[in-house]
């Protein structure tokens, strides 16, 4: 069996600065992580391995998105792939499935089921699974807590916050993970050391047979127009006198305290 | 060294009604600033928060002008009662705690802060863009920032410590052992006289001339005189002022305690980062552990920046409040793990195998393994080992501040004694024998790398503290016999006191006294820290 599982690397949420023109996320020299999603992800991939099937991981991203992989190397992971090439920089969501959806095409066509995490916590938009899906013929599936493998199928948990439900899937799809354990999984001196040794292909746009015109900016279908920071304050009132007339003060405050 | 006397430096005083204060005689004070982590009380008339050097001299007039005195107050983590008043007012520096600006000197780049900046804030400035932040000379900020990332490598578990309060204690961390205490980062001290003069002290600029040194204020000369006592340097220490024949004056400021001034502006030494390896080894007991440290300290291939220890006890103690649901961010120890190793290893990425490699056989030989470890090298995880690390002494303290409602005297009862490397065996074998044939539990864990791991007994009840109490007098003294420090980074303030005479006999005492006395003869500042008033 074979477990795709698509990952990013993001700026280190600890440590973010933003840039005061912008609004952008300052990526120079900021620290990076791995996409806390994409951790879920890569635990319910190695979660659901048997001996003998492999888990791969890719990521489309600049050169130091090797870390994230190694990273995912020294957690479970068997093989990973780099898309990195200068024509791949400033994809939007719908780029950015194109160039993974082409991966999955010419690279690792008999995969039997693909994992991403729900979100990017840079870009935060969450469309990725789903475009990944339906340019790849697949389908998406939201919200999901677990996934398991039964009776040829994958019995795949849904949570939506007021409703748990339970699917079975036949055949490959695409699995959009929203939870998993925030007990971190710690590798071994072992693990660290095997994973020097395991594949990490890098391809560029010319391996992954695009044009120029189907990745990046030029491949993008949306453009960020303007990114204002929200400052939410919070103030707090003092409400005095009788019940009735502190429940007429929360009343006038609009009924909020 | 210079040895023409020190100037000190007049700073005017300002309005008095202008201080912010917490009068006790018209609100309670809070009872965070009556104690600190070694959850003795105390108590004060006020608390004064002055946010300058005027404001805080103005406040050091007054006091020596009405008879007052003061407890300066950092934030309050220290172990030992030290920010622990006991009567008078509290100073308390948290109005003072920004960055100044990063600088350069021949010797290379340094940080300079007011003293309540926290280590955490250090930290988190560091990673910022230094072209970003405030610069003492143009065009530091950019040259950092082509050769940076940089770090401060001092590393005091307890992040939330002030820096004044490190320079205060001259604190360890883990990485004490190979780069030692504070007081080998500090390059320059702005610190204020109980009198309200300052002293700006650069290391290598003034010195004592034997043990004499003269400091020449607007109306005074202050003859300082050291004790004749030579601190022991040998080993982690920080118990009692630091004192030996033509030492560096700035050197008698760090770690004593807030004795004989108040620190307003530090300039601590900053180093280039570097890509490591943070490994947690688990063996199956507590003795092949100690075993493996010995051999890795002989080692000339592998050169850890630390070495740290966990006892069974300590891994249980974590397993427990992991059971209970707590520090869910945490791994939890692994079932088979009866004691472990924490070690920092310097690894780029392309050495990370043959580092690994290269401490494989020692492991096997005492009965660890590769596979039985824990191994990471991102930031993230990284600060989770040390996090994990750090657990166990908060887990302690914050049961001991659990007894304290039935037990109001009940405070914390642990070790900070360091000895020299062929005592150590030794030094553990009486930890346990004492401890058992009292009958107490305790967890050993921390810095074996120097020979000082912390043994915390877990109280339960007064009658506990009193056997432990006694114990760690024995400690005390097992470890002045062996030629240790019965404080090697928590310093004396008011709860170890009794340790200074074992130490420097009553004669080194007195001498301490007249020295604190030549240079506060009012009284004025933390009186109690070290030696009663
Ligand atoms: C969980 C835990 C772990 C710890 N681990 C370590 C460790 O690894 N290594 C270590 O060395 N210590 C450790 N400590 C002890 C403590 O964190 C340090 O001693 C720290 O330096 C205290 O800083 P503070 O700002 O809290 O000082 P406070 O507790 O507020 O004060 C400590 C002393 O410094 C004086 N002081 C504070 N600021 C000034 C100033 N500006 N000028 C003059 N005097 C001043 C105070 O009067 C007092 O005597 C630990 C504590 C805890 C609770």
């Amino acid at each position: 069996m074979k477990i795709v599982v698509m990952v990013k690397q993001v700026p280190d949420a600890e440590n973010v600065e933003l840039d005061p023109q912008t609004g952008n996320i300052r990526r120079d020299g900021a620290e990076r992580m791995l996409n806390p999603y994409c951790e879920f992800a890569l635990q319910a991939a190695v979660s659901l391995r048997e001996e003998g099937d492999v888990v791969v991981v890719v990521t489309m991203g600049p050169r130091s998105a090797e870390e994230a992989l190694r990273y995912c190397l020294e957690r479970g992971a068997d093989r990973a792939y780099l898309l990195t090439d200068k024509d791949f920089a400033g994809s939007d969501a719908w780029a950015t499935a194109t160039v993974l959806s082409r991966f999955l095409q010419l690279h690792e066509p008999d995969h039997d089921i693909v994992l991403t995490g729900r979100q990017a916590i840079d870009g935060d938009t969450g469309q990725v699974p789903a475009e990944l899906a339906v340019i790849s013929g697949l389908e998406p599936f939201y919200h999901v807590r677990s996934v398991s493998k039964q009776d040829g199928m994958w019995r795949v948990t849904q949570d939506y916050g007021d409703e748990v439900r339970e699917l079975m899937i036949a055949g490959s799809c695409v699995l959009s993970i929203a939870s998993g354990s925030l007990e971190p999984k710690v590798p071994s001196m072992v693990d660290v050391q095997e994973a020097q040794g395991k594949p990490l292909k890098v391809l560029d746009r010319e391996s992954l047979d695009l044009k120029k015109s189907e990745a990046g900016l030029a491949g993008s279908r949306t453009r960020v127009v303007k990114i204002v920071n929200q400052v939410h304050t919070r103030a707090s009132q003092k409400l005095q006198g009788t019940p009735a007339e502190m429940a007429d003060g929360i009343l006038q405050a609009g009924g909020w305290i | 060294m210079g040895i023409e006397p020190v100037r000190a430096i007049r700073v005017p005083s300002v309005p008095f009604q202008g201080i912010k204060k917490w009068d006790g005689t018209r609100d309670s004070l809070p009872h965070t600033f009556l104690t600190d982590e070694s959850k003795l009380s105390g108590h004060a008339k006020e608390i004064y928060f002055p946010s300058d050097e005027s404001q805080l001299a103005t406040l050091l007039r007054y006091l020596n002008r009405t008879g007052g005195h003061a407890t300066i107050s950092g934030m309050r983590t220290g172990v030992v009662g030290g920010a622990v008043p006991q009567g008078g007012s509290v100073i308390c520096m948290e109005n003072m705690d920004s960055l100044i600006g990063l600088g350069k000197d021949q010797q290379g780049y340094f940080v300079r802060v007011q003293p309540n900046m926290t280590l955490r804030s250090l930290q988190r400035i560091l990673r910022q863009r230094y072209s970003s932040l405030p610069a003492l000379q143009p065009g530091v900020g950019e040259e950092m920032d082509a050769q940076g990332p940089f770090f401060y490598p001092v590393d005091p578990t307890e992040q939330n410590g002030s820096l004044g309060g490190n320079v205060a204690a001259n604190s360890s961390g883990a990485r004490s052992f190979r780069y030692g205490p504070t007081r080998d980062w500090v390059r320059r001290l702005r610190v204020m006289l109980p009198n309200g003069d300052i002293l700006d002290i650069v290391r290598g600029e003034h010195g004592f001339q034997g043990r004499e040194c003269k400091v020449v204020t607007e109306d005074d000369v202050i003859h300082l005189r050291l004790p004749s006592y030579d601190f022991n340097r040998g080993v982690k220490n920080s118990a009692g002022l630091y004192c030996h024949e033509d030492m560096d004056l700035i050197d008698l400021f760090i770690g004593s305690e807030g004795t004989l001034g108040v620190i307003t502006e530090i300039d601590l030494r900053l180093m280039p980062s570097y890509p490591v390896l943070s490994i947690l080894v688990f063996f199956p007991d507590d003795g092949k552990a100690l075993s493996f440290v010995a051999d890795l300290r002989l080692s000339s291939s592998i050169r850890p920046d630390l070495i740290e220890y966990f006892d069974e006890a300590a891994l249980g103690l974590i397993r427990d409040v992991k059971a209970k649901g707590g520090l869910r961010k945490l791994p939890c120890p692994p079932s088979y793990a009866g004691s472990a190793v924490f070690l920092d290893l310097p690894a780029g990425a392309e050495d990370i195998s043959s580092v690994l490699e290269s401490i494989r056989p020692l492991l096997r030989m005492h009965g660890g393994s590769p596979e039985r470890s824990w191994c990471l090298h991102d930031r993230r995880g990284r600060e989770m080992l040390r996090d994990f690390r750090h657990s166990i002494p908060e887990t302690i303290f914050q049961h001991v501040g659990g007894l304290k409602g039935k037990n109001p005297d009940i405070h914390k009862m642990g070790t900070d004694v360091s000895v020299p490397d062929a005592a150590f065996p030794e030094m553990m074998e009486y930890y346990a024998q004492t401890l058992r044939s009292k009958g107490l539990r305790w967890v050993t864990f921390g810095h074996v790398g120097d020979n000082h791991p912390h043994v915390e007994v877990i109280l339960h009840d007064m009658d506990d503290f009193r056997k432990a109490k006694d114990a760690c007098q024995a400690f005390a003294h097992k470890a002045v016999q062996l030629g240790g420090s019965p404080s090697a980074e928590h310093g004396i303030g008011k709860l170890k006191r009794e340790y200074l005479p074992l130490l420097y006999e009553s004669q080194g005492c007195k001498e301490l006294q007249a020295l604190k006395r030549s240079v506060d003869p009012n009284g004025v500042l933390n009186r109690g820290n070290l030696m009663e008033w």
